[in-house]
């Protein structure tokens, strides 16, 4: 190795000589390992499991407190139900695809497997998540006159304007999910600009 | 113990001081930072056991692992509100105390410090000897790709210090 990197190879081997020794034991590291395995586990069931309640609610919302009889009614039902399960059924499908990264594979092909990962979430909080939200609401308000059997006025008043504000929340939140997103797929992509500002590349 | 504990006990007591070298780099120069990201690299080691296909040697596939974790902390820091790692190098010239011994170095790091993340890590590898078809291998891209690109970091390295 010649010219410049010859002054930083003297430095570079010094400085190795006083890196640091490990200063936890390689048990502790497994049990931290692990724990952070259980940990991200836990957040993903934890995430469904919010999905799950809410779909088991409604399920029995329509059979115990409101069993509407309605065509119509039955549509909306179809139309929350089968949006919630197709929502958790994602879900499960992006938590696989993120156990398939491999971090002992090259830089390269981690950071396309990223890549492809932030896609597709991008695409799920975006256009898949804005489609089920408005087939839930359609849904929803589809069910309101039928409703007039079982509630009150007010109380479906009530009910349509806190589901106003629950969709105005759940929509800020899948605006600041994409926006996470498009700034970890913008990083990713300088990184990918980074790394094939070269010629011929192997995959 | 599991053969993989076994396995893993012995990778971390030959390669951590490799690994830390790296992050210390990787971190310029911050120690507290990369002790962090060493562990953390140790930790995805761990996860990986499984995935080694032992088609290359055990030093280039914990250098990649380490490349991925150091690129991934980055991504991470851009999205989450952790302190840039600009920020970091700025307070810790300015905090004496996180740089002990790290001071004598301090030249290396800043210098390393000025190319992009990329850059920065390949430049560690071949400062640690590592042949340029390893390096190759732990990025992913062909070798007369990475003769062009360490010729441009060594230029451009060159230029920073002469500017400096």
């Amino acid at each position: 190795m010649s010219d410049i990197l010859d002054d930083f190879k003297g430095q570079w081997d010094a400085a190795k000589k006083d890196s640091a020794k490990q200063t936890v034991s390689a048990k502790d590291l497994v049990a931290a390992a692990q724990q952070k395995m259980r940990s991200a586990v836990l957040m993903h069931v934890g995430n469904t499991a919010v999905l799950v309640v809410t779909l088991v609610g409604i399920c029995l919302f329509f059979i115990y407190v409101a069993p509407l009889q309605e065509v119509l009614s039955h549509i909306g039902m179809a139309l929350m139900i089968g949006g919630l399960m197709l929502r958790i059924l994602i879900e499960f499908h992006s938590i696989y695809r993120s156990t398939k990264i491999d971090l002992s594979d090259t830089a390269f092909a981690v950071n396309k497997s990223y890549m492809s990962f932030y896609t597709y979430r991008k695409k799920i909080h975006g256009s898949v998540t804005i489609g089920i939200l408005i087939a839930y609401t359609v849904g929803f308000y589809i069910l309101l006159p039928e409703f007039g059997n079982y509630f009150t006025q007010t109380q479906i008043i009530l009910l349509a304007l806190s589901y106003l504000l629950a969709a105005a929340i759940f929509g800020y939140s899948i605006k600041m999910a994409i926006r996470k997103e498009v700034k970890l797929l913008n990083s990713l992509m300088d990184i990918q600009q980074e790394m094939t500002d070269g010629e011929g590349l192997k995959g | 113990m599991s053969n993989n504990n076994v396995l893993f006990e012995r990778l971390y007591a030959e390669f951590y001081p490799m690994v830390h070298h790296v992050c210390v780099g990787f971190m310029k120069g911050n120690r507290e930072l990369a002790e962090d990201l060493a562990q953390e690299t140790f930790i995805n080691t761990w996860r990986s056991l499984d995935n080694f296909k032992g088609t290359s040697s055990y030093k280039t596939w914990i250098y990649r692992i380490t490349m991925n974790t150091c690129l991934k902390y980055i991504r991470d820091s851009k999205t989450k509100n952790q302190v840039p790692l600009d920020q970091n190098s700025k307070l810790l010239s300015q905090d004496s105390s996180h740089q002990d011994h790290g001071d004598a170095h301090q030249e290396l790091y800043q210098a390393i410090g000025q190319l992009n993340e990329i850059d920065r890590l390949i430049i560690m590898m071949v400062l640690d000897e590592l042949e340029y078809k390893e390096i190759a291998d732990v990025v992913g891209i062909s070798e007369s790709n990475l003769r062009v690109k360490i010729h441009r970091i060594k230029k451009s390295l060159k230029e920073k210090l002469k500017n400096e």
